[in-house]
């Protein structure tokens, strides 16, 4: 479980992002966050990944506050996949994935990340691309290949900035699957813009706006005023087959 | 994702093949540097012949001119080449900029601001005259020098450290610094006699002729421990090229390189510029001609960079010791000629990498 409790925090003296946020993100559940733009969805997900730690209040990975952490046990027990990526043209997919597992003084990789590799190729269909640069590939490629650069380590959290940008609706629909299938056995958080998609696969939504959890719900039990709360929209949520619900705007 | 069937043989043997072929490069440049190290050695107007050297049929003097003049001089060309191109590498590497060298981040101008200031101020240096160049003598000069450089690097370092250390930062603040050295530098020239603006200006110039074993004996160490050291750090620059975002959160000790790296390109740079003035551009060509071969493999990119680093300068020493026979022109004119050209290509090229 991740525990928030009273975060506080604001960019320099700037804009104050968050006043008092407590909230829980239950375990081995795909948690979605939505909201509009600035209102803390990224600013979260780097305080738990410890990428921002100059915040006040408490946040707890698994009953442990993750100020007591290093840099290098948090990395062992959350994943993290900015939602801006930046990367070398050159650098080829399969030696991307061996760059994450990679030991500190190492030349070479040995036969336990040699398996992990493997693993994660066929986990996430890379056998076509493996071999090519990253600049070579698509855009819905080049997420997958991010994706499994962070599901390649063996995490307990993983949390997905904003995975699905700039995607046309068959990746993102793929992606989602793969970041799903994390969480059967693992604890998944994901920033998604798109709230037809986290009807679809998030097994709980949590609306956030101006640094405010506003709800936190299941998919089935989402309402148009909760939308119309957090976006400030219009809308009608239509029942679809297989015990879904559609938004339409 | 049912590709479970496909053989897990053949994921690694794209791989395995590039790193044959990649180490194959690298003997082929370890011998390229050899040939030239052998050919740069037998420059001169006394013809060495190496056989008669191994089996001893020099006398004394012979032998001290070649121990002290051919072989320094070559030698000290290769491993200032190389720590040129390594401190590029790295610089690159670590700011995930191809801009970065140590000519960029100004630490060459804080250089020749301490050494003019020597110069200038405390007469340090006494001005011999040979032949049609100047040249100077005395350490306080190059202690001036790596006092210059030192602090440039440490100011770049603090502001950078403020910033935490963002990649455009670094070079603004590189060139910034630079800048203010540079006109530093000037104002002292304007005001100084015709003779030590003479000196300040011809120490600018890059001459491995200056060089002495003192610096190969300090700088020698230092190469071997940092090339193993970032070539074992390979992976870990790797995942400097995906963003301050993901590599905060990969694990790995990206302050500890960044502080080491900054360490060893302040000592690599100011030993060399303290000694034998600015060789300009060595440290952005080599790394770029190493990319070209390495592709994204940050480990075979840097000891390319430090191999291909020792050739160019081995070549550039050869051609600004021929080219105007039996003139000998500094030989950062002849890095900075090459290394303009290789700055257009990077500008035409488009290096745009966000």
């Amino acid at each position: 479980m991740i525990e928030i409790k009273n975060l506080c925090f604001s960019y320099g003296k700037g804009r104050k992002i968050f006043k008092s946020l407590s909230f829980a993100i239950k375990e081995k559940k795909l948690t979605c966050i939505i909201g509009p733009n600035g209102c803390g969805k990224s600013t979260l997900t780097k305080i738990i990944s410890g990428i921002i730690s100059d915040y006040s209040g408490d946040v707890s990975v698994k009953n442990r506050n993750i100020r007591e952490l290093s840099f290098f046990e948090m990395s062992k027990i959350v994943s993290y996949l900015p939602q801006k990526i930046f990367y070398d043209p050159d650098i080829t997919v399969i030696e991307s994935l061996i760059s994450v597992l990679s030991k500190d003084f190492t030349f070479e990789f040995g036969p336990k990340q040699k398996k992990q590799i493997e693993k994660a190729i066929d986990r996430f269909a890379l056998h076509e691309i493996k071999d090519k640069k990253l600049s070579e590939i698509s855009g819905g490629e080049l997420q997958r290949v991010f994706i499994a650069m962070s599901g390649v380590r063996d995490c307990e959290f993983y949390v997905f900035d904003e995975p699905l940008n700039n995607l046309d609706i068959k990746n993102q629909i793929d992606i989602m699957s793969i970041i799903k299938s994390f969480s059967f056995e693992r604890t998944v958080i994901a920033v998604v813009h798109d709230i037809n998609m986290a009807l679809k696969f998030a097994d709980e939504i949590v609306f956030m706006k101006n640094g405010d959890v506003l709800f936190q719900i299941e998919p089935l039990k989402v309402s148009e005023d909760m939308i119309k709360k957090t976006f400030d929209i219009d809308c009608n949520i239509i029942n679809a087959p297989k015990n879904e619900k559609i938004v339409l705007v | 994702m049912e590709n479970l069937n496909i053989s897990n043989i053949e994921v690694f043997k794209t791989y395995e093949d590039r790193k044959k072929i990649k180490f194959f490069y690298l003997v082929v440049f370890l011998f390229l540097l050899f040939l030239g190290f052998v050919f740069s050695i037998n420059i001169g107007d006394f013809n060495f012949l190496f056989y008669k050297f191994l089996t001893n049929r020099y006398d004394e003097t012979e032998k001290y001119v070649f121990y002290n003049i051919r072989f320094l001089r070559s030698f000290s060309a290769v491993i200032i080449g190389c720590g040129l191109g390594l401190s590029g590498a790295v610089l690159q590497a670590v700011l995930r900029n191809p801009m970065a060298s140590p000519y960029t981040l100004g630490i060459s101008q804080g250089a020749a601001f301490g050494a003019s200031f020597v110069i200038i101020f405390l007469g340090g240096g006494f001005l011999s005259s040979l032949g049609e160049g100047v040249i100077l003598k005395g350490y306080s000069v190059i202690i001036g020098a790596f006092i210059g450089s030192i602090t440039a690097i440490l100011i770049i370092f603090f502001i950078s450290l403020l910033k935490s250390f963002s990649r455009n930062t670094i070079i603004l603040a590189g060139i910034s610094v630079g800048a203010i050295f540079s006109s530093l530098t000037m104002f002292m020239q304007y005001f100084a006699d015709d003779i030590k603006a003479a000196a300040t200006f011809f120490w600018t110039f890059g001459d491995i002729s200056k060089s002495k074993w003192i610096m190969v004996y300090m700088l020698t160490p230092v190469l071997v421990i940092s090339v193993f050291y970032f070539v074992l750090k390979g992976w870990h620059l790797n995942l400097f090229g995906f963003g301050a975002d993901f590599l905060k959160n990969s694990g790995v000790n990206y302050k500890k390189i960044i502080i080491f790296s900054f360490i060893f390109v302040s000592l690599t740079v100011s030993l060399i510029t303290s000694f034998v003035g600015i060789i300009g551009f060595v440290g952005l060509l080599a790394p770029h001609i190493a990319r070209f071969f390495s592709k994204g493999d940050k480990r075979f990119f840097i000891i390319y960079s430090f191999i291909l680093g020792g050739l160019i300068l081995l070549i550039s020493d050869v051609l600004s010791r021929k080219l105007f026979y039996p003139s000998v022109i500094p030989v950062g004119i002849i890095t900075s000629f090459f290394g303009i050209i290789v700055l257009l290509y990077i500008i035409f090229k488009g290096y745009d990498r966000d």
